[in-house]
């Protein structure tokens, strides 16, 4: 089943400069994919677009049947959450059950039901014990689980990640990039689009699709794209670190297959020759 | 940054932090109120203005605050303090007796009533600084903001969006020590630029807060549109009906404190009502024993 599908979109933010061309893609219910590019290739204003944050210029953009205009609005937030880059511009409440809550309290959802849900998605995102602390108390990765607990309280069909982990550390990175793994897991009809710059990140995903200028260069999976290095050198991509070891490898000689773990390099090494 | 503490919340669970804030609020005016009601003399508004200053300090020490907070954010109104005490002193007033003069300055008597009047607004100030520290320190920002518009309900007939204006008041409380956090941060950039933000004469002081001020409002700026589009993706709308995750009670607790302050009011009240009936000693003349002064 489709979850997103776009049709001939355009946007631009003035006339001359279009963010957006023509572009049509379509995900499917429970996929998660990785939209990757440059600065200003559009990644963002594709997200805001998905959420109406941003009205497009033409095309449509249907979401798990709906289509997307000004009386579906409502009913398409419901359907689609997003966790932002930076986790201070978008804790609103003052704590973080106050936070976890403010989505509820927008649905108009009664106090005693809003109590156990706060506490249970806090749980999910292992909040649980700072549910009265205040952001100034809490790191980035903490304050992003905060974010995805935000996001997954309205149930949505898809959650959007634009950039979340790009300015948290290692660590936090580790922690989000985990939950998410739990999170399909646990749902496994969530489609998750996440706006990396991570190539490491990407190369989680079921699928990788390539934006440059407005447009779609490439859609496939992870190891298809880094096996064409015409285009991580076009596209100035940096290439995962297993990747590009099992690239080498093979130049060296070595018989090594993509889905080939760490270990299984290692075995095949020391056994050669 | 430390000089900021005064009136910072402090998170402790003490039966003053428990009460409903809305109640707090009432009686903080109804103690200030209390405070600038003058009954009889000077000096006897000054001895009865003294009990709201053991009840203050009764009221801190129960609510766990240090008071070395009060001195460090009285510390900061040395300079209110002196300028009052210039203006009382140096312009002349027709309601001071002409007998009580200290010295003089040239021809202008300095007069003993400017000293008692200054004093006594300073201990005003005082009392003032100690209650909303006592109202700050112990009711987070955010239980003063749904307490605020809880009283601005009745606005709403006149089509006065209170519930807009606590979201608003409640994000920029929110943002106050992210941004603290910003402008540290700027700082320390721009003084590794070069920029003193301490030494220098005035124009150069003035250039260099200005290098702070354009980074923090274009940084303030480009949050407040991220939040905005991180309020809008999660439903909000400010029009539409929204339920509350937070409710404020009025506990028994809240009878109880609301009637100490209660009858401290009525007394300052009845006293101002029938000034001059009631009280006729005058406290000075009472404990020293000397005519009294004014």
């Amino acid at each position: 089943m489709k979850s997103v599908e776009i049709k001939n979109l355009n946007y631009s933010y003035n006339v001359n400069t279009p963010v957006i061309k023509d572009l049509s893609l379509t995900i499917d219910k429970g996929e998660y994919v990785s939209i990757v590019g440059h600065n200003g290739s559009g990644k963002s204003t594709l997200c805001k677009l998905m959420i109406g944050l941003l009205e497009k210029n033409s095309g449509s953009i249907i979401i798990d049947g709906v289509e997307l205009n000004k009386d579906t609005l409502n009913d398409i937030r419901h359907k689609v959450a997003i966790v932002f880059q930076n986790p201070d511009n978008q804790f609103i409440g003052v704590t973080v059950e106050d936070d976890i809550a403010f989505s509820l309290e927008n649905d108009n959802v009664p106090r005693n039901e809003m109590i156990p849900l706060v506490r249970e998605y806090a749980k999910k995102v292992g909040m649980l014990e700072f549910l009265n602390k205040e952001p100034s108390y809490l790191s980035g990765g903490q304050k992003q689980r905060v974010a995805i607990a935000d996001a997954l309280i309205r149930r949505p069909d898809i959650l959007i990640l634009d950039e979340a982990t790009s300015m948290l550390d290692p660590n936090g990175k580790a922690e989000i990039l985990s939950l998410v793994r739990e999170m399909r897991k646990e749902n496994p009809s969530l489609t998750i689009i996440s706006i990396t710059h991570d190539i490491e990140e990407a190369y989680l995903s079921d699928r990788i699709i390539l934006l440059n200028e407005g447009e779609i260069v490439l859609s496939c999976l992870p190891n298809e794209l880094f096996k064409n290095r015409e285009i991580i050198k076009k596209y100035n991509l940096s290439v995962p670190f297993i990747v590009e070891l099992k690239m080498r490898l093979k130049d060296l000689g070595y018989d090594i297959d993509d889905s080939s773990s760490l270990n299984e390099i290692g075995e095949k090494i020391w056994q050669s020759k | 940054m430390n000089n900021l503490t005064f009136g910072r919340y402090s998170p402790f669970n003490t039966c003053v932090h428990r009460l409903d804030p809305r109640n707090k609020i009432f009686m903080m005016l109804l103690l200030m109120v209390s405070i600038f009601l003058k009954v009889d003399s000077w000096s006897t508004t000054l001895i009865l203005t003294g009990f709201i200053f053991l009840f203050l300090v009764i009221v801190m020490i129960i609510s766990k605050i240090r008071f070395l907070d009060l001195f460090k954010s009285l510390s900061t109104m040395w300079f209110l303090i002196i300028i009052l005490m210039v203006i009382y002193v140096f312009i002349p007033n027709p309601s001071y007796n002409p007998n009580h003069i200290a010295f003089y300055i040239g021809t202008y008597g300095v007069n003993y009533d400017a000293f008692y009047q200054s004093g006594y607004i300073i201990f005003r100030l005082i009392l003032m600084v100690m209650i909303t520290m006592i109202l700050t320190s112990t009711t987070s920002p955010m239980d003063l903001t749904y307490a605020l518009e809880w009283y601005m309900t009745p606005l709403k007939l006149v089509k006065f969006p209170a519930h807009i204006v606590a979201m608003t008041l409640s994000i920029a409380l929110r943002f106050i020590p992210t941004l603290l956090d910003e402008t540290q941060r700027i700082m320390k950039a721009q003084a590794s630029r070069g920029v003193d933000f301490n030494r220098g004469g005035l124009f150069k002081r003035v250039g260099a807060i200005i290098s702070l001020i354009i980074p923090l409002f274009v940084s303030a700026i480009s949050r407040s549109e991220e939040l905005s589009n991180a309020m809008e993706a999660r439903g909000y709308d400010p029009y539409a009906k929204r339920s509350r995750y937070r409710v404020l009670k009025f506990h028994l607790s809240d009878l109880f404190a609301f009637i100490i302050v209660g009858a401290i009011f009525a007394g300052f009240l009845t006293l101002r009502i029938y000034d001059g009936y009631i009280i006729k000693i005058d406290f000075i003349y009472w404990i020293f024993g000397a005519k009294p002064l004014f």
